[in-house]
């Protein structure tokens, strides 16, 4: 390098860096509100834009989650169920409460509660499986009040009703047979049909409403989900509004698709492209 | 397009004073793309567009000192960006520098038919200051490629010296706009970038996917360069 340009360079290091430092603090200074903004999450406007943008899409998704919502729910066979009342107690002062419940939780884990069932599905005349039977009927833990109530569903109101009070009837006759030799014969126990379960209105099976609903949830999710995952690896920006959106960032400049002006490019893209 | 006609209110020096009307010259637009044209042109729609870009640059107080253009990827426009924008400033009056500092792919020059054979580089070890080793393309439009290059010339970005050379451009134009390369590479050498007053990034309209831009423009903001905003390239 020529002397002259080295005397030239000297000073002139120092003022650059003086120059770098004021424009670090401009940069500072100039720091807009816009770029100290969180970006990390997705705002509510960008993925409203997003959906508005795809929104044949996310409604696509949404219809077709909706109809195979439908169509499991009108190919699923309807649901009523029964109920059945029994009223259980031990006869009074023979036995404490507590040899009570002891009683009737060993009854239900026994042979004899499976015979119930078996004895209940034949009386009900259930002519599919003995474990489908099982899978219907309802029976809670404890006797609450001692009352026991037993829910039976099936295909119809009537099945429903049949398998009910089966089982009720069953159970009666069983304890019946039981009477005196429960607990080595400390405990009596009294066992009636209290209310009969009756054929039930109204459908019981209350998720094919929320199946639907589910589904449309689901499929708005997938579709929104779908069209962010598309969103981000478009190519198409549709104009300002979608990039200031898209990139959170001012657009200063729109500058439009020359392509068609150009009769021939020199070694240079026709469209803009260059650089 | 006829050439004579391609330049709107832009002038070149050769034929400033020549009573054309602000048309480039046939002679000084020999070897220029037809693409450079237009893109110098003032009077068209695209030159409309990018005064426009000019006026708001102005309108947020960003239409002085060194602008880094640079883009997500390769081929969104960021050249074109850089002659379009000069152009627009430099009608508006101002005087206006655009330097290639693409030292791995120069093609600025290209753009006017001419050699690579002086630029920026040649200020690294020349006599005078950068601003003699560029060209004018119009009034007041100054263009400066980036000058022989070797394989390798990009850790050029790390020498002071070149930071040096710019600012000294500086010095004597109002705005100089610096042609970048792409943000990663932009990234890579934040000494040398964020040395300069601010960061102009070019996304073209049909070719840049959204999820890219988007994370650059992240990236930017978080190594806090200050970007002034974004130009939509190639819009349909």
């Amino acid at each position: 390098m020529p002397p002259s340009t080295r005397r030239r360079d000297r000073p002139r290091t120092n003022r650059q860096s003086q120059w770098q430092g004021q424009r670090q603090g401009q940069r500072q200074s100039r720091w807009q509100g816009w770029q100290r903004e969180q970006r990390d999450d997705l705002t509510l406007s960008e993925a409203g834009h997003v959906l508005w943008e795809r929104r044949a899409l996310v409604t696509g998704c949404m219809i077709f989650f909706l109809a195979v919502a439908v169509f499991y729910g009108l190919s699923r066979e309807p649901v009523y169920t029964a109920e059945a009342t029994l009223s259980v107690r031990s006869e009074e002062g023979i036995a404490p409460a507590g040899s009570f419940d002891e009683v009737l939780s060993g009854l239900r884990d026994s042979a004899a509660m499976q015979e119930i069932r078996e004895g209940a599905s034949e009386k009900a005349g259930w002519e599919a499986s003995q474990a489908d039977f099982n899978e219907r009927l309802e029976v809670p833990e404890g006797v609450n009040n001692e009352e026991l109530k037993v829910r039976f569903s099936a295909p119809t109101p009537e099945e429903a009703a049949r398998g009910a009070n089966a089982y009720a009837e069953v159970f009666v006759e069983r304890v019946g047979e039981l009477e005196g030799r429960l607990a080595g014969g400390a405990v009596a126990v009294n066992a009636s049909v209290e209310k009969a379960a009756e054929p039930p209105e109204r459908r019981s099976d209350r998720r094919r409403f929320l199946v639907p609903l589910v589904a449309g949830v689901g499929g708005l999710l997938v579709g929104g989900g779908w069209a962010l995952f598309l969103e981000g690896r478009a190519r198409q920006w549709s104009g300002s509004r979608d990039a200031e959106l898209t990139l959170r960032a001012p657009v200063l400049g729109v500058i439009p698709d020359f392509s068609g002006n150009l009769v021939s490019s020199n070694g240079v893209s026709s469209d803009g492209g260059e650089g | 397009m006829n050439p004579e006609q391609g330049a709107g209110n832009v002038r070149v020096p050769d034929d400033a004073g020549s009573g054309a009307g602000g048309n480039l010259g046939v002679m000084a637009a020999e070897g220029w793309s037809e693409h450079t044209r237009l893109v110098l042109s003032s009077g068209s729609e695209l030159g409309r567009s990018f005064a426009a870009l000019a006026e708001n640059l102005g309108a947020v107080g960003r239409s002085a000192g060194s602008l880094v253009v640079t883009s997500p990827e390769s081929g969104t426009g960021g050249t074109t960006v850089c002659l379009g924008l000069g152009a627009a400033l430099a009608a508006s009056g101002k005087r206006v520098a655009v330097v290639d500092c693409n030292l791995d792919r120069p093609h600025l020059h290209r753009s006017f038919g001419r050699p690579n054979f002086t630029g920026l580089t040649s200020a690294l070890d020349g006599v005078g200051g950068a601003e003699s080793y560029g060209f004018d393309v119009a009034w007041n439009l100054r263009v400066m490629p980036t000058g022989p290059v070797l394989p390798g010339s990009w850790a050029l970005l790390n020498s002071p010296k070149l930071i040096g050379a710019i600012q000294a451009l500086e010095e004597q134009r109002d705005v100089v706009l610096l042609d970048a390369p792409v943000v990663g590479e932009v990234l890579a050498t934040p000494n040398f970038w964020g040395s300069f007053n601010g960061v102009l990034l070019v996304i073209h309209a049909t070719r840049t996917p959204k999820g890219v831009a988007r994370g650059f423009t992240d990236a930017l903001l978080d190594a806090r360069f200050n970007l002034f905003g974004v130009v939509l390239n190639g819009h349909v």
